[in-house]
């Protein structure tokens, strides 16, 4: 036995180190973060600078990394979220996978690789990349928008996508039709008992086990990765790919409460892994098998976006929508994705295409993805420019759909005393009350009542976005850090802000920030009590106020009516 | 892979299993990680996962140098650093002379006294963070007794490096750790903010730079032939814990380290073998070290120091365990090969143990003390209720005032406004000072000492005011035998209910009071009543004028 050091010189720890600057590099060029990780692999790895090889730490990690990944797409997977323009979304969604899966086989075809070839090449390049739509749309604040939902919509159905494509792979190289078939059948087979043991437990067990979980800071991680664990090892097992069983278990996850919380949690993890794994798929390949067929890559990039272009516009039009969204919709939907290398490096370890293949496929991803990160960027303006050729495609009677989210609504942060009389005098002026809370103890009460519920800690971004934070008309908020709540307070900026602070110190950073209104219970404790002392000569009128404070402070008559059920802490 | 796999996923159902009961419980997580291991030990090769336990011991200590407020020791801590440095001091030699006398060899010895000196923060944070600046006084000690431990931690650690694993002892290595950490510093102050603010909060990209922070200095460290413990340290201290770091880069990280933390305290659960009779012997006087001999020390030298009696032992019940740091030293000892296996058995154990009976007296601390006082154990070590009180002989009428520091400064100028003596009870010797240039009357002293209500002339007061979130003292303050009005503030409705019940004339319950203000002046301003800049300035005034 022996703690070998973790830092110098080992390969796992210089991959980071790469990553970490290429990353940087790539966000001042405002460039994907994807991009900088395949690029890390091609550096420092045989192809440049040959400093680092592929060692057991950087394979377990790389493995990990999607099996995770492909976890939170799973967690991900909230139809609900899609539900009022599903139709449009997974006819476009089906219609772009079977017509670009033939226009990528022709191309391939055209440039000389054989029909196998073509066809893992087609199954390979049919994905948006969700990294590069979701973090430009995101920064552009522009995934409400109705175009930026379709997209989203899109990639979840290609997320199905995916996980056929993976359950295809892990059929593995076999001899014989029916050899085929019957490897087929038995993966979908055991995918569906999979599937069953996962809506089951989603149904009746997994509720009571987050809801128990959800107590501790800690408790909920640990359970949601040992509930990845669990099928991923079973996966493993049955010799199924871990990946599908990753994404049936956050698949069981994903319509429960505690999802975004659970997702949030697991990202840092996730995005640690993962660059591993993308860092780590140019460590396997020599430079010829890189640029094998640099020119191919390079026509095939030019030809697929354009084809592609008509196809999702063709898509878009045809389900009646408007033609910008259908353009700026269409426009982010092309690149080569993620999900291609890593159907790539599936079938490479599956013998299905030599590393030439990948080294095709990532090719095109260093190519089509930087590009594409520009357009998608500058979008509206590429659209103002073409325009006048559109023009003659305008017409009446298109698909107006309202996205589905908190508008006119106040958002309110931890479930408190105050917070829940605030909430009683706010529903009279705003749509809808949003509760932020991740304190167990709490989700049976606000889940069950009328006004929204957000299971989570504001201090994640998703949640806040989730919330619409920075759409709100009221922002409330009792949350104990004053980073959180400061940065509560930047993300509303038009809103009236309301939160809480331990010290007068921190109250006058809040007020400088821009919250409106800064509650500091010391002061407003000591204002009471010099009412209270006033009296003090006057045993009746003493009495008196006591006994108006012990009232207040048993239930909130007049705000509340039912004050007693909901109020204080329910015994967990 | 396949082996890999089944070993976290079973690491992490068990943690997972185990973690469920202690948050049923309210226990601490770590004892049952070690317990996992153990239990796990039968199952797998837990070599394999060595690499991945060291990332936890990195995460661990990077987050922990990140946390370290010089500021905040600075300010008032200093007491803390004494105190630790006196505890640990004298618990380590007596531990190493104890260890040399059960026969081990020299430097097990050290390892032994090593482990019954140091207590741990990073168990004790996790209860003591609750309740937010308006601490009472000896969480804040504790705090800082825990720190000055943590940093004897890492010191022990570079000594070890320097003299022990080093092939020839190399003292310089104290001065090359002094130079990482200056550079450290450097970065912190003059690199950081400037690299971090091109990234524009990229949470993805901040993550990593934190994570090659971590691997650059542990780089540093290891070149230098030092532990990976003070390379982890010093990133932590490059980088600074602020707005909006704190929740874009040092958040991250730590959900990061949640999934390797496990791993490592699992990891070490699994190394241990069935402990013999040996080992045994070992954890027996570890525990005992551990549970009597450490509070007993802290307790006596704050009683010394000026503290009241309560205060000191509850601080002493704090450090009733075993330290984090205890285990990087085993764990490094072990694969260096330097320590004896039943020892290494013995520490793991008794951190275990430890952990799990400091929960037990953390929530009961209360308890713990008026058994310890009824038995005179207080007056024993020297309980010092003595000069520093000054009462007139006739006074009354008067406002006796609890907990100085959760509003009282707002209550003494509310006197002092209406002409009403008021006397305050204190059991912090900084805070005290303070009071003393303030107040007239005051009595320096533990309330759960009978003496003290006779001084603060409870019988003639016209009301007492607590204004502490401690439940055990609003308690003590409640069964007083009096029938001098009492108000107590309480933190939940339920709480609320009992304190009347309990005989409190009436309770200030904060938020509530907020509640209704905050909700009037919302109110208005929804309806129309009051303009924005109104409401603003409504706001404004709680806190730019608290008397207000």
């Amino acid at each position: 036995m022996s703690l070998g050091g973790i830092a110098l010189a080992t390969d796992f720890a210089l991959l980071i180190v790469a990553a970490t600057i290429l990353s940087y590099v790539a966000r001042l060029l405002n460039q994907p973060t994807i991009v900088a990780y395949v690029l890390t692999g091609v550096v420092v790895g045989p192809i440049g600078l040959g400093i680092v090889a592929e060692d057991q730490l950087i394979e377990i990690v790389a493995e990990l990394g999607l099996g995770f990944l492909l976890f939170l797409l799973g967690i991900e997977m909230r139809f609900e979220d899609i539900r009022e323009i599903v139709r449009p979304v997974g006819a476009i969604a089906v219609g772009q996978a079977v017509l670009q899966a033939i226009a990528s086989t022709a191309v391939a075809l055209v440039l000389g690789f054989t029909l196998f070839q073509s066809l893992m090449i087609a199954l390979a390049t049919t994905f948006g990349a969700t990294p590069i739509i979701v973090k430009v749309l995101g920064d552009k604040d522009d995934l409400k928008t109705l175009y930026g939902k379709v997209d989203v919509g899109i990639l979840i159905f290609q997320d199905i996508y995916l996980v056929m494509a993976l359950a295809i792979l892990a059929v593995g190289t076999v001899d014989g039709v029916s050899e085929i078939a019957v490897s087929i059948g038995r993966v979908f087979f055991l995918m569906g008992v999979i599937g069953v043991v996962a809506y089951l437990a989603s149904r009746y067990f997994l509720p009571a086990l987050l809801r128990a979980s959800a107590a501790n800071k800690g408790t909920l991680f640990t359970v949601g990765i040992a509930w990845a664990f669990l099928f991923i090892f079973a996966a493993e097992s049955l010799e199924l790919s871990v990946e599908i069983g990753a994404f049936l278990a956050g698949l069981a996850l994903a319509q429960l409460p505690y999802s975004t919380e659970l997702k949030e949690r697991m990202r840092p993890a996730t995005n640690f892994f993962i660059a591993v794994f993308f860092a780590s798929i140019a460590l396997q390949m020599e430079v010829d098998q890189l640029l094998a067929y640099w020119w191919q890559a390079i026509v095939a990039a030019v030809l697929l976006i354009v084809i592609n272009f008509f196809i999702v516009f063709g898509l878009f039009y045809s389900q009646r929508f408007d033609v910008e969204t259908s353009f700026l919709g269409t426009v982010s939907m092309l690149q080569v994705s993620e999900f291609s290398l890593v159907l790539g490096a599936l079938a490479v370890d599956q013998g299905f295409i030599e590393e030439g293949i990948l080294g095709f496929l990532s090719l095109m991803a260093l190519i089509t993805m930087p590009i594409s990160t520009y357009y998608v960027l500058y979008n509206r303006r590429i659209f103002r420019y073409v325009r006048p050729c559109l023009e003659r495609l305008e017409r009446e009677d298109t698909l107006e759909a309202q996205p589905v989210e908190y508008e006119n609504h106040a958002v309110i942060v931890g479930y408190s005393r105050l917070t829940g009389e605030l909430a009683d005098v706010l529903r009279a002026s705003v749509d809808e009350v949003v509760f932020v809370e991740d304190r167990a103890e709490y989700v049976d009460e606000l889940a069950e009542a009328d006004d929204g519920f957000i299971f989570g800690n504001a201090r994640h971004g998703d949640v806040r976005q989730e919330a619409n934070v920075s759409g709100a008309d009221v922002v409330v908020s009792a949350a104990e850090r004053v980073d959180v709540n400061r940065r509560l307070v930047e993300d509303a900026p038009e809103a009236v802000s309301v939160v809480a602070a331990r010290t007068e110190d921190d109250a006058a950073l809040l007020a400088d920030s821009g919250a409106d209104y800064v509650v500091v219970g010391r002061g407003l404790v000591g204002a009471e009590l010099l009412a209270l002392l006033e009296t003090l000569d006057d045993p009746q009128v003493f009495d008196r106020r006591i006994e108006e404070l012990n009232d207040r402070a048993r239930d909130g008559v007049p705000r509340r009516t039912d004050s007693a059920s909901r109020d204080g802490e329910t015994d967990v | 892979m396949y082996e890999i796999l089944f070993t976290l996923t079973l690491i992490f159902v068990l943690a997972a299993v185990l973690l469920l009961v202690a948050a049923q419980k309210g226990l601490p997580v770590i004892p049952f990680y070690l317990f996992a291991g153990i239990l796990a030990g039968a199952f797998v090769d837990e070599t394999a996962l060595l690499d991945l336990a060291q990332w936890g011991i990195a995460f661990l200590v990077f987050l922990f140098g990140i946390h370290v407020d010089l500021e905040g020791v600075r300010s008032q801590g200093r007491i803390g650093v004494a105190v630790g440095t006196i505890q640990a001091t004298l618990v380590g030699a007596i531990g190493v002379g104890a260890g040399l006398a059960f026969g081990l060899g020299r430097l097990d010895a050290v390892y032994f006294g090593v482990a019954a000196a140091l207590s741990s923060s990073l168990v004790a944070t996790s209860y003591l963070d609750e309740t937010g600046p308006f601490r009472p006084t000896h969480e804040r000690l504790a705090e800082s007794i825990h720190f000055t431990e943590d940093v004897l931690g890492v010191l022990v650690v570079l000594s070890l490096s320097a003299f022990v694993y080093a092939a020839t002892p190399a003292p310089e290595q104290f001065a090359v750790a002094g130079g990482i950490l200056a550079l450290a510093l450097g970065i912190r102050h003059l690199l950081f903010h400037r690299l971090t603010a091109r990234l524009r909060g990229d949470s993805e990209v901040m993550m990593l730079v934190g994570v090659s922070f971590v691997i650059g200095f542990i780089a540093l460290a290891e070149a230098a032939g030092l532990s990976i413990v003070v390379g982890a340290f010093a990133a932590g201290i490059a980088v600074a814990d602020d707005y909006p770091h704190s929740l874009e880069l040092v958040d991250t990280v730590d959900d990061l380290e949640d999934f390797f933390t496990p791993i490592f305290f699992v990891t070490v659960g699994a190394l241990l073998t069935m402990p013999g009779l040996e080992a045994i012997g070992y954890t027996v006087a570890l525990v005992a070290a551990v549970l009597v001999l450490n509070p007993l020390i802290v307790a006596f030298v704050l009683i010394r120091g000026g503290f009241d009696g309560r205060t000191a032992v509850l601080t002493g019940l704090t450090l009733d365990q075993v330290s984090a740091f205890t285990l990087f030293i085993a764990i490094d000892a072990l694969a260096a090969g330097t320590i004896a296996e039943p020892l290494f058995d013995a520490i793991v154990l008794s951190a275990a143990i430890t952990m799990l009976v400091a929960t037990y007296t953390t929530r009961h601390a209360g308890e713990i003390n008026r058994w310890l006082r009824a038995r005179g154990f207080v007056s024993l070590l020297g309980d010092p209720v003595d000069d520093r009180t000054r009462v007139s002989d006739d006074l009354e009428a008067h406002v006796i005032l609890l907990d100085y520091q959760h509003g009282g400064q707002s209550v003494l100028e509310a006197c002092a406004e209406l002409d009403r003596p008021v006397l305050v009870v204190e059991d912090n010797p900084v805070v005290f000072e303070e009071i003393r240039g303030e107040c007239d009357e005051y009595v320096y002293g533990d309330i759960s000492s009978e003496r003290v209500w006779e001084q603060a002339r409870l019988e003639e007061a016209a009301v007492v005011v607590s204004l502490t979130p401690e439940r055990d003292r609003a308690e003590t303050v409640l069964d007083l035998d009096t029938d001098v009005p009492r108000i107590v503030r309480v933190n939940e409705t339920d709480a609320a209910d009992a304190f009347l019940e309990r005989g409190a004339s009436g309770v200030i319950y904060p938020d509530a009071i907020a509640a209704e203000r905050v909700g009037d002046d919302l109110d208005a301003l929804l309806a129309g009543e009051s303009s924005l800049e109104e409401f603003r300035a409504r706001g404004r005034s709680q806190f730019e004028d608290p008397s207000s």
